[in-house]
């Protein structure tokens, strides 16, 4: 197919698929309307009615945000998708929809003077608009936050380890932060990928975390049990930040363990929550300056092979 | 992002986004299977029977030391499929940056919006800023027919000029590394930034 032929069909598919949403068959006008974008995704007008005839408001919003992606001037997606967002925040009222449009069939507020997805011309051009690939985000939220343990830190919980170790024999004992990184592990860990148990751990806690949330459960569950044939592995978070895993044999008695994890969390939880010293924060946070990120990037060519 | 003084070792944590067999996993078989075994850790599949992401893959890289502190980078993977959104923002939790990996087809484009739309969500869902996460958009596929031209997908993932972004065919490794490396770089520059 030549060019020009390819375009002509692109044209009167595009033709077809208008025509479709006007008289309000909106199933042909998305099937129509598809085969225009997936031949040429750059189709501004083709974007805009799917958006139209859209069987979600998700698909509306993604639809228009593509128009806006290729012609951030559009005045009509502007206007479709700030109505579109407004639906899908939670502040949305369905009463404010009284009546539906002539042309595409889509909901209209009651105030509109024109389809805010079809409309052949908007009221006024928006002037709040986000970006297209922007999202709406709250006014202020912290950034990522970074957990520093400090020599002291970590000298104490080591020692707590040791203590839990001795008092459960335990067969090893784990420490990881919530992100899955290994902290700290004692016992019989040498033909175990301590680091792999740590991500899986942490992953695991965290999906019993939303487990809980879905049944209604307000607190979150805390202890995660896995009994085996010879071994059984106990979970626990160590306040907000961190998570404990014990393995021990199953000839241990479960109340006992309890009773240990239970006394570790206590121990462990001040030791994380008190700040690091500010000299060795000071150090840190020299170390991590300067040429740091420099010769990190020296480092990661050589070692990534490019 | 974790630092362990005593053991002198700098933690981070990126997250591999985006839609369903956009190869996300594909990305981390191509740096485990191309980097020395004294740099990476086992990559670590949790899959379906049909070889599908069930929760996360894993791969830790672990460098020498820099200015006496060694760098571990631990990779994840999110599960594309829709079923999954509960398990994708668990991943996300505690990630110091994020690689969007977008399927480059046309048939994927608005697959693509929707799971960086989601992705955006569940960032803000854990208190985190969307804004502020350092992420790298890589575009994959690029060897296949019917291709999203990159000047559109330019426009709408990295409409502000300063997200990086990247071609890739991550079957072939064509573009993995520098993703990785641009993801790593963005993270220790926002960390420099707040010290």
């Amino acid at each position: 197919m030549t060019p020009d032929s390819t375009a002509q069909k692109i044209t009167a598919l595009l033709q077809a698929g208008i025509a479709a949403a006007r008289r309000g068959d909106k199933a042909r006008a998305r099937q129509l309307l598809r085969q225009v974008t997936e031949q040429d995704p750059t189709q501004e007008l083709a974007w805009l009615w799917l958006a139209g005839v859209a069987k979600t408001l998700q698909d509306a919003q993604t639809y228009l945000e593509i128009a806006l992606a290729l012609n951030p001037d559009n005045q009509q997606a502007q206007e479709g998708l700030r109505w579109v967002q407004s639906q899908l925040s939670p502040k949305a009222s369905a009463a404010e929809v009284t009546r539906t449009c002539p042309l595409c069939g889509h909901p209209l507020p009651a105030d509109a003077s024109s389809c805010p997805v079809c409309g052949q011309a908007p009221t006024s051009a928006a002037t709040d608009q986000e970006t297209p690939g922007g999202e709406a985000g709250p006014a202020e939220v912290a950034p990522a936050p970074g957990f520093f343990l400090s020599v002291e830190q970590a000298e104490a919980i080591d020692a707590c380890l040791d203590r839990i170790a001795y008092e459960s024999e335990a067969r090893c004992i784990i420490l990881a932060d919530i992100t899955g990184q290994l902290i700290a592990e004692r016992g019989q860990t040498d033909r175990m990928n301590t680091q792999v148990l740590s991500a899986l751990a942490a992953g695991e806690l965290a999906a019993t975390h939303e487990l809980a949330r879905l049944v209604g459960e307000e607190a979150r569950f805390k202890l995660l049990l896995h009994e085996g044939q010879q071994h059984s592995v106990y979970l626990s978070d160590v306040g907000e930040q961190l998570i404990l895993v014990i393995v021990f044999d199953v000839s241990t008695p479960i109340g006992l363990v309890r009773m240990i994890l239970k006394k570790a969390v206590a121990e462990l939880g001040p030791i994380i929550r008190q700040p690091g010293p500010p000299a060795a924060t000071k150090q840190v946070n020299e170390t991590l300056g300067g040429d740091f990120a420099q010769l990190l990037e020296t480092e990661l060519n050589v070692s990534l092979n490019t | 992002m974790f630092i362990n003084w005593k053991l002198r070792e700098l933690n981070l944590k990126i997250v591999y986004y985006g839609p369903a067999m956009s190869g996300k996993t594909t990305n981390l078989q191509f740096i485990h299977d191309h980097t020395s075994p004294q740099v990476r850790g086992e990559l670590v599949s949790l899959k379906t029977r049909e070889d599908r992401t069930i929760f996360f893959d894993f791969l830790q890289l672990e460098l020498g030391q820099i200015k006496g502190l060694k760098p571990k980078f631990n990779l994840y993977t999110v599960p594309g499929q829709v079923l999954y959104a509960a398990s994708r923002k668990l991943v996300l939790q505690g990630a110091d940056g994020v690689v969007f990996v977008a399927d480059s087809q046309i048939s994927r484009l608005a697959d693509n919006i929707q799971s960086y739309r989601a992705m955006h969500q569940h960032l803000i869902e854990l208190g985190l800023d969307p804004r502020r996460m350092p992420c790298v958009i890589q575009f994959n596929k690029r060897d296949l027919s019917a291709l999203t031209p990159v000047s559109l997908l330019t426009r709408y993932f990295a409409v502000n000029g300063s997200t990086p972004t990247f071609e890739s065919i991550a079957t072939q490794g064509v573009g993995v590394f520098e993703t990785l490396k641009a993801c790593i770089n963005l993270v220790m520059a926002q960390a420099q930034r707040q010290l």
